[in-house]
């Protein structure tokens, strides 16, 4: 846990970093007429000031969150980054691809990976599960999804 | 309008065909959400947020809140039979009502926890007609000092009774105040952050974050353990308690239901804080509290009722001042702006259908749970049949959806992926969500209260001490944000 918090300390840091200097790049404008980077650079300084001392609190043993120890410890965390991939994934391809074939494609990974009972089902009822989401948010709910390559067919 | 026409107009509206539709929905999705483990109303409400734009304001504000006292509803009903809470509020009704399921009492114990909780929503949504007025007209004498006074209060409050670290809080907070500077700045329309990204020119939509930090995180959560439910395989009788039953359930029910409102209004204090109280102030006052722990119907009757009323309690402050006291509250704020409605002393007068409609529809709300949830119960109970293959991939293609539903671009998903990711990271690491979201939302409601505020008097940062409303304000806040560092310093002379 401790080498997670130091971990998440410096990355706050940085991205406070990062909002103070791209707000100093803004015009910070007067007290009496405050302009577009005068609360970002403010709030990044603040910021990056909490997270160093919250990093050296890490660093110094002295725990600001109930220590549970590691937290991946008997998790099966390999699943985290594939599952956050394929959505990277879907969300990339979605406009080329459209909404019935990456549903499907995730559908069919997801059902997949997480051990439906026959593995025909995931084949045979993604697409199935995907036209009728696609009946679903279209029709009740008005959304607008992509049909990609296959706008022929819309 | 006095008390007798501001409910009689509430319900006019409340009993709307397309309300009572929507308060139905709600209340019914608040249940089966609660009886899932694995989803918790925060995930709920954030899934169904796309939804709502499609719906009238009124009608969205209503399934929202259905979804919230529907959650706490169902919760118990996983805690009494299967030992799980169905979401977090319910953890304290484990202790006791699972065990009157071993004693072969879950009748009981569910009756007990659904007539509670209505008996809590009926006194909370009468205690929201007196009191709302009340606070609206003294709200009305604000203006951006005192507002930036209470948004800070409202904050510091949140991070304050924080479950871990106010230091970790207040970084969350201020991590959502900085996301919210995103976008288009609000007084002058210069471009803020955007790095040349044209879908972040209007800010980060709030969707794909409580989505990501909400919903996503939740299912990653879950999908790297294994989870195992003991299917409750009894009967479940006698569900209407009896005259004993009563009798040791009444004074809880009353106590309960006074302390979860009264603590729910009170920013950062949320639904979970006032059930434990709830639970270790029955044990104090019982005459048998070495029976707690072992099926006593108190132990249920108080939690329960508390937890609901709790959870109303918190529409005041969102109503009246705009001030949402937790991150659930947040994103009702969240929904109320995407319908161009600023919660907030206003509301009352501009939009009094959704104001008083709200209201009502709670009451009625909780009359429609009382019924789906008592002779509904077998019902729900197959619910928890329902595998995690099932659920999980729903649950993510809901996300999805509803975060390209906002502009239709795929620039959303990428950021509920990121928010999603952060949110498991920040879960793991035991840093809070709410005070972010909060943070967030509030953000730039501050910043232009603030501009506004020094545009006012002339760059003069003594308008804060000179009125003093926003003075006792800001005391309030520095008192809470010092006594931590005091407190530990304090300790530390001590252990010398």
């Amino acid at each position: 846990m401790r080498k997670l918090h130091i971990i998440a300390g410096v990355l706050i840091m940085t991205f406070a970093g990062v909002f103070y200097l791209k707000a100093r790049q803004l015009s910070f404008g007067t007290i009496r007429s405050p302009g577009p980077g005068f609360v970002p650079s403010a709030l990044g300084t603040i910021l990056f000031l909490f997270a160093l001392i919250f990093v050296l609190k890490s660093v110094f043993k002295r725990s600001l969150v109930h220590d549970t120890g590691n937290p991946w410890e008997g998790m099966d965390w390999k699943r985290i980054p594939f599952t956050l991939a394929i959505l990277l994934g879907y969300a990339l391809f979605l406009d080329h691809l459209g909404y019935l074939v990456c549903t499907s494609i995730l559908l069919g990974i997801l059902f997949w990976g997480e051990g439906v009972w026959k593995k025909w089902v995931a084949i045979v009822g993604s697409p199935i599960i995907a036209i009728a989401s696609y009946v679903l948010f279209k029709r009740l709910l008005g959304v607008q999804l992509p049909w990609g390559f296959l706008t022929f067919l819309g | 309008m006095d008390f007798a026409q501001n409910l009689v107009y509430g319900f006019s509206v409340a009993i709307s065909p397309v309300n009572i539709f929507f308060c139905f929905l709600g209340a019914l999705l608040g249940t089966l959400i609660g009886v899932l483990p694995g989803l918790g109303p925060a995930a709920a409400i954030a899934l169904l947020l796309p939804v709502t734009f499609k719906i009238p304001a009124t009608a969205s504000i209503i399934m929202l809140a259905g979804i919230l006292y529907g959650a706490m509803y169902g919760g118990s009903t996983t805690s009494i039979l299967v030992n799980i809470p169905g979401e977090s509020a319910s953890v304290v009704t484990c202790f006791d009502g699972y065990q009157m399921s071993k004693k072969g009492r879950a009748g009981p114990a569910l009756g007990i926890a659904a007539f509670g909780s209505f008996i809590a929503g009926t006194f909370s949504t009468i205690m929201i007609m007196l009191l709302a007025p009340l606070l609206v007209r003294a709200a009305l004498k604000f203006g951006p000092p005192e507002f930036v006074g209470l948004m800070l209060l409202g904050l510091t409050m949140v991070a304050f009774l924080s479950e871990e670290s106010l230091l970790v809080a207040l970084m969350m907070t201020l991590i959502g105040l900085l996301l919210g500077t995103i976008g288009i700045d609000p007084v002058v329309g210069n471009q803020r952050f955007t790095f040349g990204i044209l879908s972040l020119m209007t800010g980060i939509e709030i969707i794909p974050l409580v989505m990501g930090i909400f919903g996503i995180s939740e299912v990653l959560m879950n999908l790297e353990q294994t989870q195992e439910f003991e299917i409750f395989k009894g009967k479940i009788k006698g569900l209407l308690p009896t005259r004993t039953d009563w009798q040791d359930s009444a004074k809880p029910i009353a106590r309960g239901t006074v302390i979860g409102f009264f603590l729910g209004i009170i920013p950062g204090v949320g639904a979970i804080i006032p059930t434990f109280i709830s639970y270790a102030l029955e044990k104090r006052l019982s005459k048998h509290p070495d029976k707690f722990g072992t099926g006593v119907i108190e132990g249920v009757a108080g939690p329960e009722s508390t937890n609901n009323s709790a959870s109303m309690g918190g529409f005041i402050p969102l109503l009246t001042l705009g001030l949402p006291t937790t991150g659930i509250m947040a994103m009702f704020l969240g929904a109320l702006v995407i319908h161009g409605v600023q919660p907030g002393p206003l509301l009352v007068k501009q939009h009094p259908d959704l104001f008083w409609g709200v209201i009502a529809s709670m009451y009625i709300g909780n009359f429609m749970l009382l019924i789906l949830n008592l002779p509904l119960i077998g019902i729900w109970v197959q619910f928890l049949r329902i595998p995690y293959w099932i659920l999980f991939p729903s649950i993510i293609l809901f996300c999805l959806v509803g975060s390209y539903s906002v502009n239709g671009n795929y620039v959303d998903i990428i950021l509920l992926m990121i928010f999603g990711g952060v949110g498991y990271l920040m879960r793991k690491a035991k840093f809070p969500g709410g005070p972010l979201i909060l943070g967030f939302i509030l953000g730039p409601m501050i910043e232009e209260a603030l501009r506004q505020t020094l545009i006012l008097s002339d760059g003069e940062f003594a308008i804060f001490f000179s009125r003093p409303i926003c003075l006792s304000l800001i005391v309030i806040n520095l008192l809470l944000l010092l006594s931590t560092p005091i407190k530990e310093l304090l300790l530390k002379r001590i252990m010398t």
